[in-house]
């Protein structure tokens, strides 16, 4: 089982966000609108084996989110290749991404349950310890939309925490909800490391990366400023947020 | 075998969530048509009185049918934008949104004609066995309704105005097909409007078999079958060509 990705890169167009049939009218005699292109990433090339915990670093629109959701295959990669050999993969890009707020707590973790591909014969196993983790036992059949912000996050960590995956993707996440529960869940994804998974990890909490991963991804600007030891790769982002602000200091003084 | 239990899950996600908070919940599904057929009825029947005998069997027949095919398309032409928070947090085959939606319809046109059933059972009881090609003629509408919602679906993420112009569609559709009047009565000059519509050929299928009565036309299923068919299959070719970019434009 492992993850590999060789030169993948992904670009977006700027302009095809708002196309009415009259922009798109115009668009047809005015291909050079279509090519501003952007290229959001280039050439990544790494590899996940079973087991290792990858952190992602960089600052915010370096590329860290599109390059999960090109892992998750919820984007296509322009050029490269990614070939995910883990039996299953879960991604957790935003917590409570699938949640109805209409729905009860139940529906939302059969439906958020489907969502990751898994059967509903393994939930019914595992049911009670999830409203159980997430603390929400009590509130199972009540619609979400009176769930606190803090018990709709917990629910969404337990579905993914107890889903079992070989390979979880993890975005931010466990930057909302209360510092017990991010105890909590630290616990819980250190359970899962115990057993062999192997994580992605984006954040922009140094502690929580270095707690978690083994290797580390420095981005910046779409390309691989770092790849390797993740005190580095921590170290050589710190540098360059100094170098900013140095020069920024310099700037205001000249 | 997963995606059919994501189907499942989402199916009866959407069906909770269709009529959830509002008073009357479930019974919209047949409120909802039972006014639209009343005032037809009222005007073409009373005011108009070009009605024949038993009018209500033939508009009920059309109108169920244009309803669940063109309010699949209507709710699935806007479905991949309104999905966009599933869509670009969770990687899942997008499909499955419009066989959802298609799907909640067909329950709603399943109810409808059940009550319709009914009634037919009280106020014309020797039409009642008539429903038994029911099932049959549905088949082929499903594939039908599938194929433009595929397309219209697909088509609505790269235009924003498919929503818009998928509702004008259904209303012209609503008036040159046999729902409110037979399709005989299309002057002889206009009746291209009647050859290019497959919708037309689905319908007079329902009145040949409910309505009137006659003997089930194999010829006529076989080529309604195979043109749905066909539209299935491009509208999920179209469906399939587009959709690696749903999460980046929705």
């Amino acid at each position: 089982m492992c993850l590999k990705l060789i030169n993948v890169s992904k670009k977006f167009l700027k302009y095809e966000r708002d196309d009415s049939l009259k922009n798109s009218f115009i668009n047809l005699f005015n291909k050079k609108r279509l090519k501003k292109e952007w290229t959001v990433l280039r050439d990544i090339s790494f590899e996940i084996k079973e087991g290792e915990r990858l952190g992602i670093i960089g600052k915010n629109g370096s590329g860290k989110s599109t390059l999960l959701k090109l892992i998750a295959k919820i984007y296509k990669p322009d050029s490269g290749k990614i070939f995910n050999r883990f039996n299953r993969t879960l991604a957790i890009l935003e917590l409570g991404a699938g949640f109805f707020p209409d729905l009860t707590g139940r529906e939302n973790l059969r439906l958020n349950w489907a969502f990751s591909g898994l059967s509903q014969a393994e939930l019914k196993n595992k049911f009670f310890d999830i409203a159980e983790f997430a603390g929400i036992s009590n509130f199972i059949d009540t619609p979400l939309k009176y769930y606190s912000s803090g018990m709709s996050a917990r629910l969404a960590f337990s579905i993914a925490a107890f889903s079992d995956p070989d390979l979880l993707i993890l975005d931010e996440v466990l930057s909302v909800g209360d510092a017990e529960f991010k105890e909590k869940s630290l616990n819980r994804i250190n359970e899962l490391l115990l057993q062999g998974t192997s994580v992605i990890f984006v954040s922009h909490n140094f502690d929580d990366i270095k707690r978690i991963c083994t290797k580390s991804i420095y981005l910046e600007n779409g390309t691989m400023k770092f790849y390797g030891d993740t005190e580095e790769a921590i170290y050589e982002y710190e540098k360059k947020i100094a170098e900013v602000q140095i020069n920024e200091l310099l700037m205001e003084q000249t | 075998m997963k995606h059919l239990e994501l189907l499942i899950e989402l199916y009866r996600a959407l069906l909770k969530l269709r009529h959830s908070g509002s008073f009357f919940g479930f019974l919209w599904t047949l409120l909802n048509p039972t006014v639209y057929i009343l005032i037809y009825w009222f005007v073409f029947s009373y005011v108009l009185q070009v009605g024949s005998a038993n009018y209500y069997i033939f508009l009920i027949t059309g109108f169920l049918g244009w309803n669940f095919t063109f309010g699949s398309l209507n709710l699935n032409s806007e479905a991949i934008n309104q999905s966009k928070y599933l869509i670009t947090k969770i990687a899942f085959p997008h499909e499955l949104i419009v066989i959802s939606n298609t799907l909640i319809l067909l329950t709603d046109m399943i109810i409808a004609y059940a009550a319709f059933f009914i009634l037919v059972l009280i106020l014309s009881p020797s039409f009642a066995g008539n429903f038994i090609y029911f099932p049959l003629i549905l088949i082929p509408q499903i594939f039908f309704t599938l194929g433009i919602s595929f397309i219209a679906s697909a088509l609505s993420v790269y235009f924003k105005d498919i929503p818009k112009l998928v509702a004008i569609f259904g209303n012209i559709m609503f008036f040159i097909s046999p729902i409110l009047y037979p399709i005989e009565r299309i002057p002889s000059n206009f009746s291209f409007v009647v050859n290019a519509n497959l919708f037309a050929y689905i319908l007079n299928l329902y009145h040949q078999a409910i309505y009137k009565g006659d003997a089930f036309n194999i010829v006529s299923y076989s080529f309604v079958f195979l043109s749905s068919s066909i539209i299935f299959l491009s509208g999920l070719w179209v469906f399939n060509k587009y959709k690696a970019k749903f999460a980046e434009l929705a």
